[in-house]
C-alpha cells in the first residue's frame, strides 16, 4: 500500500494504490477494483489487495465490482487468497469484469477452480455486473 | 500471414509443445513465457501455464494428504495394538480369576469351574492345577462342573488329560456336579468316563477326598 504517499501521486482521498490495483468505495455501496494494465499478480500482491479491501469495508460485508480487464496473470497462490477465508469475511458478492479472451480465461480459472466462497459472476459489461451487484444489496 | 509472424508463430508453438512434453514427463515446474503479442498463442500459453500452476499444486495437496491419512493409519493401529494388548491382558487375568484352585484341605485341592469351557479355558484349567499339584503336593483333586453348562466332546477330552497329568504328579482326580443334561450328552456322545472317578456332588467329592488323604497318612 502507497498510503503515504497518496497526496504527492495525486490520488484522490478514499482510494487506494497497490502496485496492482487501484481500489475505492463508490457511492453506490459498491467497492470498485481496478487492475492495473499488465497486471502480474503474485500472492503478496493479492494479500495487499485484499487488505486494502477489507480496510475500504471496515466490518460490512460489501459487494466488490473488479476490473480485471487488463489483467496479464494472476498465480495460483494469488487466486487462492482472492477466493479465501479473508476475503470472504468483507464480500457480500464479486462481480468480475473482463473483456479480452486472456481475462476471461483468467476469471474462469479464478470461478472454475478456486472456488470463491462467496457469489462471484463474469460480467463482459460494467452495467450488468453493477446490476447483479444490487441485487445481492436487496 | 507474413513470413518473419508465422515463423515467429511456430517458435512459440514450438515452445508450448516443448513445455507439454517436460511436463508430461513430470517436470512440473516446465512453464512456457507469453510474448508481448497478446495473441490466442498467448492466451494458450497463459491458460497452459495456469492449468499446470494448479496441476501441480493439487498433486501436491494429493501427495500431503496421502502422507497425513498414512501418519493417521499407522498411529490409530498403534492405538489400537495396544488397546489389544491391555484387552488380552485382561482376559488373561480375566480367565485365572475365573478358574481359582483352592485348598480346602491339606493335600486336597478343589477347581470349582463356573461358565462354558472352550480350548483356552481347558489349558488355562490343567496349567492352573497342576502347578498347584506340584507346589502343594496334594494328594486329591476335585473339579466340580456343577456351573458348567455344556460338556461336549472336546471339553470332555480335556478334562480326561488334566485327570491322567494330575495322575501322574501323584494326585488322585475327582470329577464331581455332572448334572443330568450333561450325563446324557456324554453318553449320547460315546464318551468313556469309567478312568475318571466321578461323584455327584461336590460334598460327595469332599468325603471321597478326605477319606483318601486319611488313608494315605
Amino acid at each position: 500500500l502507497y498510503l503515504s504517499s497518496r497526496q504527492e501521486a495525486g490520488v484522490p482521498d478514499g482510494v487506494i494504490e497497490t502496485r496492482t490495483a487501484r481500489m475505492w468505495m463508490g457511492d453506490d455501496g459498491i467497492l470498485r477494483s481496478s487492475l492495473r494494465e499488465g497486471a502480474d499478480e503474485n500472492e503478496e500482491d493479492a494479500v495487499a489487495n485484499v487488505a486494502a479491501g477489507s480496510m475500504l469495508a471496515g466490518d460490512r460485508k460489501i459487494p466488490i465490482l473488479a476490473d480485471w480487464t487488463e489483467v496479464s496473470f494472476i498465480s495460483q497462490q494469488a487466486r487462492r487468497v482472492y477466493a479465501g477465508k479473508e476475503t470472504n469475511r468483507y464480500t457480500l458478492a464479486l462481480a468480475l469484469v473482463v473483456g479480452t479472451p486472456l481475462s476471461e480465461l483468467i476469471g474462469s480459472f479464478f470461478i472454475g477452480l478456486n472456488k470463491p466462497m462467496f457469489p462471484t459472476k463474469l460480467f463482459t459489461s460494467e452495467q450488468e455486473a453493477i446490476a447483479w451487484l444490487k441485487g445481492h444489496m436487496q | 500471414m507474413s513470413g518473419p509472424k508465422r515463423s515467429n508463430d511456430l517458435d512459440r508453438l514450438d515452445q508450448i509443445i516443448d513445455m507439454l512434453t517436460r511436463f508430461a514427463s513430470g517436470d512440473l515446474d516446465a512453464r512456457v513465457s507469453p510474448s508481448s503479442a497478446g495473441d490466442q498463442l498467448d492466451v494458450v500459453a497463459t491458460g497452459l501455464n495456469m492449468l499446470a500452476e494448479e496441476l501441480a499444486w493439487r498433486l501436491e495437496e494429493d501427495r500431503a494428504a496421502r502422507e497425513h491419512l498414512a501418519e493417521e493409519v499407522a498411529k490409530r493401529t498403534a492405538e489400537l495394538e495396544e488397546k489389544i494388548k491391555t484387552v488380552e491382558a485382561q482376559n488373561k487375568t480375566i480367565l485365572q480369576l475365573s478358574t481359582p484352585v483352592l485348598q480346602v484341605w491339606e493335600g486336597i485341592l478343589v477347581v470349582p469351574v463356573i461358565g462354558a469351557i472352550d480350548m483356552q479355558r481347558a489349558a488355562q484349567i490343567m496349567d492352573s492345577l497342576l502347578h498347584s499339584i506340584e507346589r502343594t503336593r496334594a494328594l486329591v483333586v476335585i473339579l466340580d462342573i456343577t456351573g458348567v453348562p455344556l460338556v461336549d466332546t472336546a471339553v470332555a477330552d480335556h478334562l480326561i488329560q488334566t485327570f491322567r497329568a494330575s495322575r501322574l504328579l501323584g494326585a488322585e482326580a475327582i470329577l464331581t456336579g455332572i448334572s443330568a443334561q450333561n450325563a446324557q450328552t456324554l453318553v449320547r456322545l460315546g464318551i468313556d468316563l469309567t478312568e475318571i472317578v466321578t461323584m455327584g456332588s461336590l460334598q460327595s467329592g469332599l468325603k471321597r477326598a478326605l477319606q483318601i488323604v486319611e488313608g494315605q497318612r
